[in-house]
């Protein structure tokens, strides 16, 4: 099995120490950090389609994402400043008010296994709390929000016009996801993204991030 | 027909005189404390102390007087139990957050502003990392009951209604590791190191086990129906694996349903939340009786096809009306179409117990609840 093959398939199985070992010896063979990173990324993108299509579920994508975060670790230090390290940047939140967090951080492992730097604002976060975000981060153009609560619905809309009337809005694209979201809410909010789950959101955040390229 | 024996009829899959009803009091068919406030003003009247039943989820026990007025067939006792020491339990407050920890060692927090629910903020053992690190945990000890605490139960069997149990040991088998673990990490390890979980998972039924029995002792005869939470759907299909549910859960679930119904004549529920039409069959096999709160709203939870392959099996005890959209959200008159949509779809040959599909939230419009109400009430005669 090539390294590569090796580390992808440790990164499925869960096993961040072995990927970090492989990742080091990859590097010491004289792969390019660069071509690990991809493969790694490539890897953590058939984790997430086969999240999406129902071959695997929460747990082993976890572990994976997890896995993937370890490797990360040991790589990112080798690929700072090369063109393409980073997709960009994902500034990602619970809604004002909202306190849960087990989906907003699957979206976020699968965000950053997908090669973005990932911005995490943690939970009830007030609509101020994203512009300064944003505005600390004017490179970042893709936001998501998470909500759980149908109490806290209202509070997505009352963020983007927080973002509109700081003048931040159209700088960034946002996407919005949890348990009671539709693409229809969505729609109606004015947002740009929906998925249905972590590993759709990951490509979603590709996709927006390209749109506003 | 009385309420209790209108319940049974249903629970045994046939139709009694009308659909029975569950607003108030069934596990997960609550009112949240705002929203039963509104109620309250609603029928004008006044109530003082409200008692809360669920600190997470702050819902309430409904009075008698408020589920007279709404003819709801079920009770839910106030169980007194008698709480043993606990080295974990505590609750405190700053200036922004009220906070309590239980006797899992789970701590909670709510924000003083505009808060509805308590959520889970921190756990004991969120940074074990094996077998050895985990033994640390003290276990709760099931509580006990009071021999003198029976009057409650009595008068609502005497009165003709159905009871419920709503008060469990922890939370399913699936779901009480996020309390001592934390969420990700307990999933983390079924998936790479279940050896950690199977040891935790089978304690518990035997706590569990222990528990029921010292329900028994006090209340034993007056119990209708027991309900187990585990949460093995999400929106779209279940949390973790049907493969892991079938292998690892359902079999601790068949033993306890085995406990309890060599002990009492009970019927047992389920409450699941999310899209399980994958294992229906597997919990109709480990020996459920009961489906709760029936989200027709996920994936594959459609409830012409529930009812057509799981009706004969299975009792519906929910489904009444999507409280992620419809109930909060919708018009009156959509409230009133998808009601009657619903009752059509669930109520021929018995077997179900209306309700709403999870506790009333807060931001449910008052007319939409009663939109609801009056048209189970022109509908739900057989």
């Amino acid at each position: 099995m090539s390294k590569m093959l090796e580390i992808g398939a440790a990164i499925e199985a869960g096993k961040g120490k072995n990927v970090q070992d492989l990742i080091q010896a990859a590097i010491g063979e004289g792969m390019k950090p660069m071509d690990v990173l991809q493969g790694m990324i490539d890897a953590m993108g058939a984790v997430g389609e086969k999240f999406r299509t129902g071959e695997i579920y929460v747990p082993e994508m976890l572990i994976a994402a997890r896995a993937m975060k370890k490797g990360l670790e040991v790589l990112r230090p080798l690929v700072v400043g090369e063109s393409g390290a980073t997709v960009g940047k994902f500034i990602v939140g619970t809604v004002a008010g909202d306190l849960h967090d087990i989906g907003k951080n699957l979206v976020a492992m699968m965000v950053e296994s997908q090669g973005f730097d990932v911005i995490d604002l943690g939970v009830d976060v007030k609509a101020e709390k994203f512009v300064e975000a944003i505005k600390a981060n004017p490179d970042c153009r893709v936001i998501g929000i998470s909500v759980l609560l149908t109490t806290t619905m209202p509070a997505v809309k009352d963020t983007l016009s927080a973002l509109a009337a700081a003048g931040v809005r159209n700088q960034v694209k946002v996407m919005v996801g949890g348990a009671p979201v539709t693409q229809a809410f969505v729609d109606n909010i004015g947002a740009d993204g929906f998925a249905a789950d972590a590993a759709t959101a990951a490509g979603k955040a590709k996709e927006l991030n390209k749109r506003l390229n | 027909m009385n309420s209790r024996e209108r319940v049974l009829c249903t629970l045994n899959h046939k139709e009694p005189d009308r659909i029975p009803l569950d607003l108030g009091s069934g596990h997960c068919c609550k009112f949240t404390k705002y929203f039963y406030v509104k109620l309250l003003d609603y029928f004008g009247i006044k109530e003082d102390n409200l008692e809360i039943c669920s600190l997470p989820y702050q819902v309430v026990y409904a009075s008698d007087k408020v589920l007279d007025l709404l003819k709801g067939d079920v009770r839910n006792p106030r169980l007194k139990p008698i709480r043993p020491p606990n080295p974990y339990s505590k609750k405190w407050e700053d200036e922004e957050s009220y906070y309590a920890r239980n006797e899992w060692g789970t701590l909670y927090r709510m924000p003083k502003q505009h808060a509805l629910y308590f959520d889970l903020y921190d756990t004991v053992l969120k940074n074990s990392e094996s077998l050895e690190e985990d033994q640390k945990f003290v276990w709760p000890v099931p509580e006990k009951f009071d021999r003198n605490d029976r009057k409650e139960m009595e008068d609502y069997r005497n009165a003709g209604f159905a009871t419920m149990i709503t008060e469990v040991f922890g939370n399913g088998f699936l779901q009480t590791g996020p309390l001592v673990w934390g969420f990700e990490n307990w999933l983390a390890m079924l998936a790479a190191e279940p050896e950690r979980c199977i040891p935790f998972m089978e304690k518990l039924l035997e706590k569990k086990i222990e528990y029921y029995d010292n329900i028994f002792a006090v209340y034993g005869g007056l119990i209708d129906t027991t309900a187990e939470p585990d949460d093995f759907g999400t929106q779209r299909g279940t949390f973790v694996s049907p493969k892991l549910i079938r292998e690892m859960m359902l079999p601790l679930h068949k033993k306890l349903n085995a406990h309890i119904k060599s002990k009492q004549a009970i019927k047992t529920m389920l409450h699941t939340c999310g899209s399980v039409y994958a294992i229906l069959p597997d919990i109709i096999e480990a020996g459920y009786d009961i489906l709760n709160p029936v989200q027709i709203a996920a994936a594959n939870m459609e409830p012409e096809r529930l009812k057509k392959e799981f009706g004969k099996d299975i009792v519906f005890w929910g489904g009444g009306i999507n409280t992620q959209a419809t109930l909060p959200n919708g018009t009156p008159q959509q409230v009133r179409d998808e009601t009657k949509r619903l009752i059509d779809a669930f109520a021929p040959g018995g077997g179900f117990v209306f309700s709403t599909v999870h506790n009333v939230q807060d931001d449910v419009p008052i007319e939409n609840f009663m939109a609801m109400w009056e048209t189970f009430q022109d509908n739900c005669k057989y």
